[in-house]
């Protein structure tokens, strides 16, 4: 599923260990999610939506190209 | 584009510089612990001490008294080094427990590819005797188990982390 974690965390200058931290999960996780190669749980995208004070599906588009 | 594409599309355009680079930065996110494994590692080291101490004294013993003692008494002498080893299980469970969604993901494909793949083997290994192809050394098959699946363990969460790092 493709996402906008990586763009979202930029703008607020964060870095992959300040989100991971805020989210107490693992930078690996965060690497992993940006990378599109983990889609995260629902309780996990919720808090990810939560924290960036966005709609989940506007973090996550599982549309194909 | 993820990390694989970007390896292959480098790869291709043979800018091998930056494609070693980008290889290297894969290995070593491979290879980097976290925190919190590191802790669990150092954590696992003494009961692994204390299984080489326990089972040297228990080979030891054993040896020495075989003559003398019951063998409940040898039994359960040979026995104590599994008791180590159930500390190590609980230091692993422990950091199973503590590992977020993505860590357990990558534990269960270690812990999966570990089982199937000396399930595997020793499914091949006990044909093969069975079939009187090969002579089998049963205890000294049965001790190497649980190192075998430690083994592909490891080799499964690189897997893991390859298709989902």
């Amino acid at each position: 599923m493709k996402n906008c974690i990586r763009e979202r965390r930029e703008t607020l200058g964060w870095s992959q260990t300040e989100l991971a931290d805020r989210l107490d999960v693992s930078r690996q996780t965060i690497h992993a999610i940006e990378t599109g190669k983990y889609d995260p749980s629902l309780p996990l995208a919720f808090k990810l939506a939560r924290l960036f004070g966005a709609a989940i599906e506007t973090l996550f588009d599982d549309r194909p190209n | 584009m993820d990390g694989v594409q970007e390896l292959g599309i480098r790869a291709r355009i043979g800018d091998w510089h930056s494609t070693g680079a980008v290889l290297m930065n894969h290995l070593r996110e491979f290879f980097t612990f976290s925190a919190k494994e590191w802790r669990y590692y150092k954590l696992s080291v003494p009961p692994m001490l204390v299984f080489i101490a326990v089972m040297t004294a228990s080979a030891l013993t054993v040896k020495h008294f075989r003559d003398d003692w019951s063998f409940a008494v040898l039994a359960v002498v040979a026995l104590l080094p599994v008791l180590p080893i159930g500390w190590f299980f609980k230091v692993y469970l422990d950091f199973f427990q503590a590992c977020d969604e993505w860590e357990r993901l990558i534990e269960v494909y270690g812990i999966c590819i570990g089982v199937l793949l000396v399930g595997m083997v020793y499914l091949a290994l006990g044909l093969l005797g069975l079939m009187k192809l090969v002579e089998l050394d049963g205890t000294l098959i049965a001790y190497f188990m649980l190192p075998a699946v430690s083994f592909a363990y490891v080799l499964g969460k690189v897997i893991g982390r390859w298709r989902h790092g």
